[in-house]
Order: structure tokens, then C-alpha cells, then sequence
């Protein structure tokens, strides 16, 4: 009986969650790949209705996991069409221009560096090569994008591990993760959806919510959502708090993302900062 | 759900859907005092807007056809979210949004699956005494006279922005269609938020 069937027939925390699973694949560590692939993963938020705090959602979250174990950047793909107020000010701060890509560091282990849509496109068209990361280190990439405007999702997707989603307990929120995570299964059989309720931690709607949704996702589209916990957000002031469930969220360190694209772009990003420095602020 | 079945006589004045509307409403809600805006949305013909003494903004959204499923979920995912971004700009201080949507039926099942349950919507099944498609050039000729003003003088760029066709809010779920069944969870799952 080999390994995989006598867990099939244990009851346990891997039969509810396959995060889980990913701990037993820890204690048995892989052999070891030539490809960098399994050190870097792409993460990204979507709120339904919050398209423009795509980028401080983003940076929330990346400020709570950067470390000396998990460097985090934030890559913020413009899109190509008239720039919104948040893209002018983040071509302005980071004096994005068409040969290279000024980031700006945020301490050691969170950096941030805008991409134009010309600029990512030149990445992946010229296979722009850089020098290969050294095995073993980790780095975590926060997509921050406007999926309801961005030309090439399919190759942006296809590119990601995780993807979160801040629902709130309205039809339209709950309508519309359904629809991007179907939409999404197109281009990433592999990636791991959470959900971040928006909304008191108290309330059991979230739990209602993530329940029932993620039922239903089970069942009609045959892939798990993940708990991270609530967020509040208050837009009259900007402001939000949020208590999540980050335990086990890079409990895998090895991604399952198997895209060439992902290396030329962490490449490519590391040789920029490598070559162009980046501005501490 | 607010859901009322009206019949509607020939408009005395053809060119002028507007006036119509707005008996509609007065007769669907006797009282009301509303006044027209003078926004209208190239490429978009069907959308009326009106303002009650209150401040509130009134949306009126005109099928010449049957409600489908594929209607309500561009309406509901595309278009109100437009439509409420584009009434934030142009009327600041009106503080609320209520929509009137006109059809001549609905399709069959969509009813039980999809949101007319808001009660700030009021949902109408008219029988118009006129062809769709006279009724849909007729209006559509209306709403591109509405771009300029009166004499050819050019919109100031406040109004030009406002007269930009409104653009689905979100290419990636424009993509997607739910079935039936899908919908029923969902609508299922929001009932279950409710209570």
C-alpha cells in the first residue's frame, strides 16, 4: 500500500483541508528541482467592489508576511489604456519610464516596483535573461492589478498561486467571486483561492458565507477555498484593520506553479532592482 | 418585489420618450414629484434619469424585449454600478439611487433565480402599442440629439465625461455566465446572509 492510499483512508485535518497535505509534503522533502520555480510565488487580492485599493490591500498584506524568510514585492501591472489617478501616481512616485523600472523598498524584505503594460509585454516577448536565483530562496510576489481592466489575464493568471478574495455578504460580491474563480480555472488549474470576509470578525455571516460558498464551489467547480479571516473596511476614512488566519498560509513553500513566465518575470525583476538600485522610502 | 404590469397608450409626442417615462412613473407612483436630468449616455439609449424633490436620483432602464437571464446579470453587474459611479459625478449631493426597469416580459425561471426582490427597484411588464424597433431607433435618435446642446454649442468636458459610453465595469466577468442552477446557489447563499 503505497503512501498516497493509506492517507486516503485516514479521517483527519487533510481530508478538510489539502493545506494540510501540503505540511506532510514538508516533512518529506522533494528532490530537489533544477528550476526555481518552487521558490517564488504570486499572490494577489481581489476585492469585488474596491478595484482601486487593489494596491493597499496588497501592500497590507504583504507588510504582515515579509521576512528575512519570505521577501515580499509588490508588482503593480498597469494597464495600457487611459492610466487611472492611482496609475499616474504610481508612474510619477516611481518614476516608471520605458527602459528601466525604478522600485521603491519598503525596509529589507518588502519592495515595490511598477511594470507598464508595454514593459510587461517586452518581458515575456524577448525572454529578457537574467541570471538564475540562488536555490533555495524564497520570493513572494503581490500581483496588484485591476482584473476588470488589465488585457492579459490569462497570462498574469496562469502565473499566480494564491489568489484572494474579499467578499462581502451581498449577492453581488458573492455572484462575482464564483464568477472569477470559474473564469479563473480556464488558465490556472492549480491555484488556491482564500476567502477574507469584509466585515466585523464577529459576525457569523462570514462564517455563513464562507461555508455555504465554498460548498457550493466544492461541489459545481471541484476546488477548495481556503479561510484567511475578516477585514474591515471603512471607506469614508481609508482606513482598515483585519485579523487573519496567515498560519498556514505558506505552510508550502514549494509552489505548484509550473510557468516558465513566472521565472522570467522574478528575473527579470531581481536583475532591475540588482542593476537599478532601488529607493528606500 | 415591486412588480407591476401597466399598458401603455401611444405616446402623443413621438419624439419626446422622456415625457412618456415620466407619466409612467406618476402613474405607478401617484404624488411623486420627479424632474428629468438632462444626462443621457451615447450608445446607450434605453436609460432615462430623473430627480425627486428629495434629492434622489431615479435610473430608468427600458427593455424593448424580455428580461433574460443574460439581460439581468449585464444590468446588475455592468450596468448599476456604471450607472451609480456615473450619478456620484454628476449629482454629488443626491444621496440615493432608484432604479425603474421597464420590459415587455420576463423569461421564464428568471424571476426565481435573480434579485427582483429589491425593494428600492421597481420592476414593470408593459405592453407598448408600438413595434421594438420604431421604439428603439425613435429613442436611440433621441439620446445622440441629447449630446449637444441646443444651437451646436459643444459640451463642456464636465458633461462630455459624463456623456461617455458606459463600459462594462469588469472585462474577465463579463466572460462568465452562470447557469440556472448556479444561480439558484447563489441567490440561495445571499437568502441564507439575510436572515
Amino acid at each position: 500500500m503505497g503512501l498516497s492510499e493509506v492517507q486516503k483512508l485516514k479521517r483527519g485535518l487533510r481530508d478538510v483541508s489539502n493545506i494540510f497535505e501540503k505540511k506532510q509534503t514538508l516533512e518529506h522533502p522533494p528532490v530537489p528541482s533544477p528550476s526555481a520555480k518552487a521558490s517564488i510565488q504570486i499572490v494577489s487580492i481581489f476585492a469585488t467592489e474596491l478595484p482601486e485599493d487593489s494596491l493597499s490591500l496588497n501592500m497590507h498584506l504583504a507588510s504582515q508576511i515579509a521576512s528575512a524568510e519570505h521577501p515580499c514585492t509588490i508588482v503593480s501591472l498597469l494597464a495600457p489604456e487611459v492610466p487611472s489617478e492611482k496609475d499616474q501616481m504610481i508612474e510619477k512616485n516611481l518614476r516608471v519610464t520605458s527602459s528601466c523600472l525604478q522600485g521603491q523598498s519598503y525596509g529589507e524584505y518588502l519592495s515595490r516596483v511598477a511594470v507598464p503594460y508595454a514593459h510587461f509585454e517586452k518581458i515575456f516577448d524577448h525572454k529578457i535573461e537574467a541570471g538564475l536565483p540562488e536555490q533555495g530562496a524564497s520570493q513572494i510576489l503581490f500581483f496588484d492589478f485591476d482584473s476588470g481592466a488589465y488585457p492579459r489575464l490569462d497570462q498574469v493568471v496562469s502565473m499566480m498561486d494564491k489568489w484572494i478574495f474579499i467578499v462581502r455578504p451581498s449577492l453581488e460580491s458573492v455572484m462575482a467571486c464564483y464568477k472569477i474563480i470559474k473564469a479563473s480555472m480556464r488558465f490556472n488549474r492549480d491555484l488556491e483561492y482564500y476567502v477574507l470576509y469584509q466585515g466585523d470578525p464577529k459576525d457569523k455571516k462570514g462564517e455563513i458565507l464562507f461555508e455555504q460558498l465554498s460548498l457550493m464551489v466544492s461541489k459545481s467547480l471541484g476546488v477548495d477555498l481556503y479561510w484567511l479571516g475578516s477585514i474591515y473596511l471603512d471607506k469614508g476614512s481609508r482606513s482598515f484593520g483585519a485579523d487573519l488566519m496567515l498560519d498556514h498560509f505558506f505552510l508550502n513553500t514549494l509552489s505548484k506553479i509550473d510557468s516558465p513566465d513566472k521565472i522570467v518575470l522574478a528575473h527579470y525583476l531581481n536583475s532591475q532592482f540588482s542593476t537599478h538600485g532601488a529607493v528606500t522610502v | 418585489m415591486n412588480f407591476y404590469r401597466i399598458r401603455v397608450s401611444k405616446q402623443q409626442d413621438p419624439a419626446d420618450m422622456s415625457g412618456v417615462v415620466q407619466e409612467l412613473i406618476g402613474t405607478l407612483c401617484p404624488g411623486l414629484q420627479i424632474y428629468p436630468l438632462n444626462l443621457t449616455v451615447p450608445g446607450k439609449p434605453y436609460y432615462y434619469f430623473f430627480q425627486e424633490s428629495c434629492g434622489r436620483c431615479i435610473w430608468v432602464r427600458i427593455f424593448l424585449g424580455p428580461l433574460t437571464q443574460k439581460a439581468l446579470e449585464s444590468l446588475l453587474h455592468d450596468e448599476m454600478p456604471r450607472v451609480k459611479e456615473l450619478m456620484a459625478k454628476s449629482m454629488p449631493s443626491a444621496f440615493s439611487l432608484k432604479a425603474f426597469v421597464f420590459f415587455k416580459s420576463i423569461e421564464k425561471g428568471v424571476e426565481q433565480v435573480f434579485p427582483l426582490w429589491s425593494k428600492d427597484w421597481l420592476w414593470v411588464e408593459y405592453d407598448y402599442h408600438e413595434t421594438p424597433a420604431a421604439a428603439g431607433s425613435r429613442m436611440a435618435k433621441r439620446s445622440l440629439e441629447g449630446t449637444s446642446r441646443p444651437g451646436g454649442e459643444k459640451a463642456s468636458s464636465d458633461e462630455a465625461n459624463l456623456l461617455q459610453p458606459i463600459q462594462p465595469q469588469n472585462r474577465f466577468l463579463e466572460q462568465v455566465r452562470l447557469s440556472h442552477g448556479e444561480l439558484a446557489e447563489l441567490f440561495e447563499i445571499y437568502v441564507a446572509l439575510q436572515s
